[in-house]
């Protein structure tokens, strides 16, 4: 049997002849189609069965000289190259945190302690590399609260980062100058740090003067003149101070509360802040602002009028046991008083349009804490201080070209053919199919295409 | 690149150079060494099927000779070019009756010679479409039977 390249010379030298003979008349007809090439044709194809081993050799001898041209035309590029990508993924790292424009790593809240009085304001840098990265998020820190006790306690606020309180407006010292705080109400614990009660006290000057806030043997004098509407800013605070911690020394035997107390007589308003400490261990009295008023007398003559603490529009969120809200970078910290034991994660949103990583601290991100209704805690509450664990990755792909001939030009683009970038390298965010085209000098262009998946 | 043509209504092409991953794939085609026709094909591994709606016929792809070629662009951007010529037989052979009944040499040895192109991979397609005007336009009065030159 004739193998299939044999049978292809017989048919070509059987067109060829015949082609021949219709363009030059080299061969006559029957020469062709009787004697020799149509002959040898049919014989090794509807007669190749029949052929015996000398019929075989005959045929081949007559198409030895042919040859056949059945290669398949490839042009190629002047300099072949073949072109492949692979995908680094690069973690963030945050790396600091700043308060106030100074380095501020965290935010201790532990035993014992008191807590910042107002909105904290926290930037952080990240350790990226390259200035795109995956929208993700990064760990800034948690509030662990521990075994959670339920108890009244734990309604009440007991760690805040919030400015402080207007008492009420209207206390102008022109308006009147005879007028006092008449009563305040205060809540304090249990000498075991739980258990809080509310009570009103009355803290008029008359009882100032009368020496019941100021007999107990820590007690300071009070000039009771100062706690009257008329008297200066400076002199009000301090006497209003005073009074105060008067009041825990003569109630609970110590010094429990660190009010701040502030006071503007043009605007007529007072303003009161205590700090708290959170998982006490003694007794502890402050302002409960949910459950707090303030009674004032406005003119010396008993002519009452009581109202209740106003925050201002900013301290308070209304997120009293309910899931937690963020809103942009602003994130509220609200754990469900009837878990036992929760961690809250703080975190931040990362995009490569709101961490831009330069040194301007201006464009750097800040979280505002604001941490409501944490409970009596059996443990510590603090925030973690490894802050920096997260989940901003970058993902770069490199790709590679072999060989990499001078001159050549790259190109990574999008499904839209948008340039991504015109290196060899492009940080990816979106998970699609890109396109990496290198053209040679020459103009040999290659594309290779890349499907990007974020790695889980 | 091997062009089969079945049933006088499929010419199905196929090539092991036809990979999902290419990026251009032009098959262009020439009829009877006279008019053109291109079409763009998406890259996929399958064979390239070409029906009579591909040549705006309605029942079959007409008779005649097919220069078909094949540009393809693979994954690294290397062009690769295939032709082939392919005689495209649904109805000639009856044509080629007469020829017979009349002893026309010359038509039959053409019409045999076309039959013989599908096992000549680099005949020339300016030869087979002179072998398809022989075998199919000659006239009855220029008859030149066998052995007679």
């Amino acid at each position: 049997m004739l193998n299939p390249a044999d049978v292809n010379k017989l048919a070509c030298l059987f067109i060829e002849k015949t082609v021949s003979h219709f363009v030059r008349k080299k061969y006559s007809v029957s020469s062709v189609l009787d004697k020799r090439y149509f002959n040898n044709y049919v014989m090794g194809t509807e007669l190749e069965h029949c052929l015996e081993y000398e019929d075989e050799c005959n045929l081949l001898h007559s198409v030895e000289d042919v040859e056949i041209d059945d290669t398949v035309v490839i042009t190629p590029c002047d300099n072949p190259f073949t072109i492949s990508a692979t995908l680094s993924t690069s973690s963030c790292t945050a790396d600091n945190f700043y308060f106030g424009g100074t380095v501020y790593p965290s935010i201790a809240l532990s035993n014992n302690s008191y807590y910042h009085d107002a909105t904290s304001p926290l930037l952080y840098t990240d350790g990226c590399t390259g200035n795109l990265r995956t929208a993700g998020t990064a760990r800034l820190g948690k509030v662990r609260t521990g075994a959670l006790t339920a108890s009244a306690f734990d309604n009440n606020v007991m760690l805040r980062f919030d400015t402080h309180f207007d008492i009420t407006s209207g206390l102008t010292a022109t308006a009147m100058p005879l007028g006092s705080v008449h009563k305040i109400k205060l809540t304090a614990t249990d000498a075991n740090g739980a258990g809080a009660t509310t009570t009103t006290h009355q803290i008029d000057p008359s009882t100032v003067s009368t020496g019941v806030w100021t007999s107990c043997a820590t007690c300071e004098a009070i000039d009771w003149t100062h706690l009257l509407f008329g008297a200066s800013a400076t002199n009000y605070v301090t006497a209003f101070t005073k009074l105060l911690k008067n009041v825990s020394r003569t109630l609970y035997g110590g010094l429990f509360i660190e009010p701040i107390v502030f006071r503007d007589p043009a605007a007529g308003t007072l303003s009161v802040h205590t700090l708290i400490k959170h998982n006490p261990t003694s007794r502890q009295v402050g302002i409960d602002v949910n459950n707090a008023s303030i009674t004032y007398d406005t003119n010396g003559s008993l002519n009452l009028v009581t109202k209740n603490f106003v925050p201002r529009s900013e301290a308070v969120v209304g997120t009293w046991f309910a899931s937690c809200a963020e809103t942009g970078s602003i994130i509220t910290i609200c754990p469900n008083g009837s878990t036992t034991s929760r961690a809250i994660l703080i975190y931040g949103n990362f995009s490569s349009s709101s961490i831009p990583v330069d040194t301007a601290q201006s464009n750097w991100n800040f979280v505002k804490l604001t941490a409501l209704n944490i409970g009596n805690s059996s443990s510590a509450l603090t925030f973690e201080t490894a802050v920096g664990s997260n989940v901003c990755n970058t993902y770069l792909v490199t790709a590679t070209v072999s060989p990499d001939i001078a001159g050549t030009t790259y190109r990574w683009s999008n499904a839209g053919d948008t340039t991504l970038s015109t290196s060899k390298t492009v940080y990816l965010t979106t998970a699609a199919t890109y396109t990496f085209t290198a053209t040679t000098p020459s103009g040999c262009a290659q594309t290779y295409e890349y499907v990007f998946t974020i790695p889980a | 690149m091997t062009v089969t043509y079945t049933d006088c209504s499929t010419l199905t092409i196929t090539s092991s150079n036809l990979l999902s991953t290419n990026t251009s794939v032009v098959l262009s085609m020439q009829y009877n060494c006279d008019q053109e026709w291109e079409k763009v094909i998406t890259p996929a591994t399958a064979p390239i099927v070409l029906t009579p709606e591909d040549f705006d016929t309605e029942d079959f792809i007409p008779d005649g000779i097919y220069y078909l070629k094949l540009e393809i662009v693979n994954s690294v951007g290397t062009e690769i070019v295939e032709t082939k010529c392919k005689f495209v037989n649904c109805i000639t052979s009856c044509k080629l009756l007469d020829a017979y009944k009349n002893n026309d040499c010359e038509r039959t040895m053409a019409f045999f010679a076309l039959l013989a192109s599908d096992d000549c991979p680099d005949c020339s397609c300016a030869d087979l479409c002179l072998l398809y005007n022989i075998a199919t336009n000659n006239p009855c009065e220029d008859v030149k039977p066998c052995g007679c030159k």
